[in-house]
């Protein structure tokens, strides 16, 4: 998930490159804006993929710590 | 019978101005802000941040303390006043490094607590000595869930991307910073970038990315208001400071580590004669007791070393050479010293420039040092940059009111290289026509030669 939303940061970065301002005076910082959005939503893929991960582990470790404590 | 004064680069944030009476600091908190403020000084975020020493502090006076100048204040607050004000384009890398963790780590541990930075501008980070300190309490404010980071392209102007050019690049940014009073834009650093500085995360993102977003709008502008609904997650917004504050924590000054951080300092002066000019210089120090005295040329600090155990309350050393600047900012760090090493050019010194051209004052105005050392210092102005000896002396004379200044003549071996390119056009420059300007513009308390047809040494005091 993280993975795939860098690739397309990259993706992004590389293709929208040649461009020639034009007033620049008026605009402070869409890019500083645009540029959070996208770890905005980064973020939020990597706390998605990070429950969903918690789930999985959870799901095994539950079953494997039982199957450890009757080795025991 | 103290005038009142308003501070002329404290203008740009309504929520209050600050103001000279005297000797004395004021910070107008208006109405606007007083929310913020109480909120700020309630939740004790201020005292830990004071208490950590990242804050300057600041003690509540009456409310009319400014009546008549400044009326309709919330609060009216009292600071120590900083001896010496310095600007982002007179640090070197290591200390434009320390200012910019200075804003990081504060604006980690204002989010922890609840508050944010409103701005990220340099100009509210100080230097007593060379530990960094946040100046602007007005720029902490409470955080609202989801904003996203108003500072973040002038962090990146002001701080990263001159970092990164003067470390990567080797690029030393004092120059364009002084012209350009916001920095440096991640659109030119993007330009500059060759590919393979490129391939980091942090500087695809900050530099490469925003560059290129920022062209593209500006190019094809999109409605107005459209982005003020983007939201940040505070767990995103700590985790760009994060990322910012590890990259930077990481990055060395040109040269690296090996060159500046191993450097051990030798207290003891490697030759007599330096053993004689350090006696010399704590003669006239002891004598004078400046609270502030500049160090003209201060190399690694010496003599600036000198001038402390003598009795200098706090020492502003000035050099050209960025290398000889992270020695003395190592030193100065490593023994805990009141001395700030600056860079200038001393045939080019600071302008008073910005808005009204006093935003920001120059090396002039803000001179205010008691005692002045200018040693191996003086060959340099005049015969390195052809300034005349009497035009150079005036300079040097109206800096500070007593001072000791080194004459080498031409037979010295570093005069022998500065003419060895060149002409000798300097038939001004020998040390009867040295002697004859400085008694003429000041008292001549006392003069040496440093060994046989040495160097000479001239104390001298004008008040």
């Amino acid at each position: 998930m993280t993975k795939h939303a860098m690739t397309t940061s990259v993706a992004m970065a590389l293709l929208l490159t040649a461009s020639s301002p034009a007033y620049a005076y008026l605009d402070a910082g869409t890019g500083s804006i645009m540029i959070q959005a996208i770890f905005g939503s980064i973020a939020g893929a990597m706390l998605f993929g990070r429950a969903y991960i918690a789930k999985v582990k959870a799901f095994f470790t539950r079953s494997k710590s039982s199957t450890s404590s009757d080795v025991e | 019978m103290s005038a009142i004064q308003v501070d002329q680069g404290s203008f740009r944030d309504p929520s209050g101005r600050v103001f000279h009476l005297g000797q004395r600091i004021l910070r107008t908190v208006m109405p606007s802000a007083g929310e913020a403020y109480s909120a700020l000084r309630d939740s004790e975020t201020l005292k830990f941040l004071v208490d950590r020493g990242w804050l300057l502090p600041a003690t509540e006076v009456a409310q009319d303390a400014l009546a008549g100048v400044e009326d309709g204040a919330a609060y009216v607050l009292e600071h120590p006043r900083i001896p010496y004000i310095s600007y982002p384009y007179e640090w070197s890398f290591s200390l434009l490094r320390a200012a910019a963790l200075l804003q990081l780590d504060m604006h980690l541990e204002a989010l922890e607590r609840g508050f944010t930075l409103s701005d990220s501008t340099a100009y509210n980070v100080q230097f007593n000595g060379p530990e960094p300190v946040f100046i602007d309490h007005l720029s902490l404010r409470p955080y609202r869930e989801g904003e996203v980071w108003t500072g973040h392209r002038q962090f990146c102007m002001q701080f990263l991307n001159p970092l990164v050019l003067w470390s990567k690049l080797g690029m030393e940014p004092n120059h364009w910073f002084r012209g350009n009073l916001e920095g440096i834009s991640p659109e030119d650093t993007a330009r500059l970038l060759p590919l393979s500085k490129r391939l980091n995360m942090t500087l695809l993102s900050h530099i490469t990315m925003q560059a290129a977003l920022q062209n593209r709008s500006v190019a094809k502008p999109i409605k107005a208001g459209r982005h003020r609904t983007t939201s940040l997650p505070k767990s995103a917004f700590k985790g760009m400071l994060m990322q910012l504050r590890n990259y930077i924590a990481g990055l060395e000054a040109p040269g690296g580590t090996t060159v500046w951080g191993d450097y051990a300092h030798n207290t003891s002066y490697s030759s007599l004669q330096a053993v004689e000019k350090a006696e010399f210089v704590k003669e006239m120090v002891a004598s004078v007791k400046p609270q502030v005295l500049f160090d003209l040329g201060c190399n690694s600090g010496d003599y600036s070393v000198a001038s402390l155990e003598a009795g200098a309350q706090k020492v502003i050393g000035f050099d050209f050479d960025h290398g000889a600047l992270e020695l003395a900012y190592a030193r100065a760090k490593a023994d805990k010293l009141d001395f700030l090493p600056l860079w200038l050019d001393a045939a080019n010194p600071s302008p008073s420039q910005g808005w009204g051209q006093g935003e920001r004052k120059g090396l002039q105005e803000r001179a205010n040092a008691e005692a002045l050392v200018a040693l191996a210092f003086i060959h340099h102005i005049v015969i390195g940059r052809n300034v005349r000896l009497d035009m150079c002396l005036d300079w040097l004379i109206g800096l500070a009111p007593a001072g000791v200044i080194e004459f080498p003549s031409k037979s010295d071996p570093m005069v022998q290289t500065l003419l060895s390119q060149r002409e000798d056009i300097f038939t001004d420059y020998t040390e009867e026509n040295f002697c004859r300007l400085i008694a003429k513009r000041a008292r001549i308390v006392k003069q040496k030669h440093l060994g046989e047809g040495g160097r000479l040494l001239i104390w001298y005091d004008r008040r």
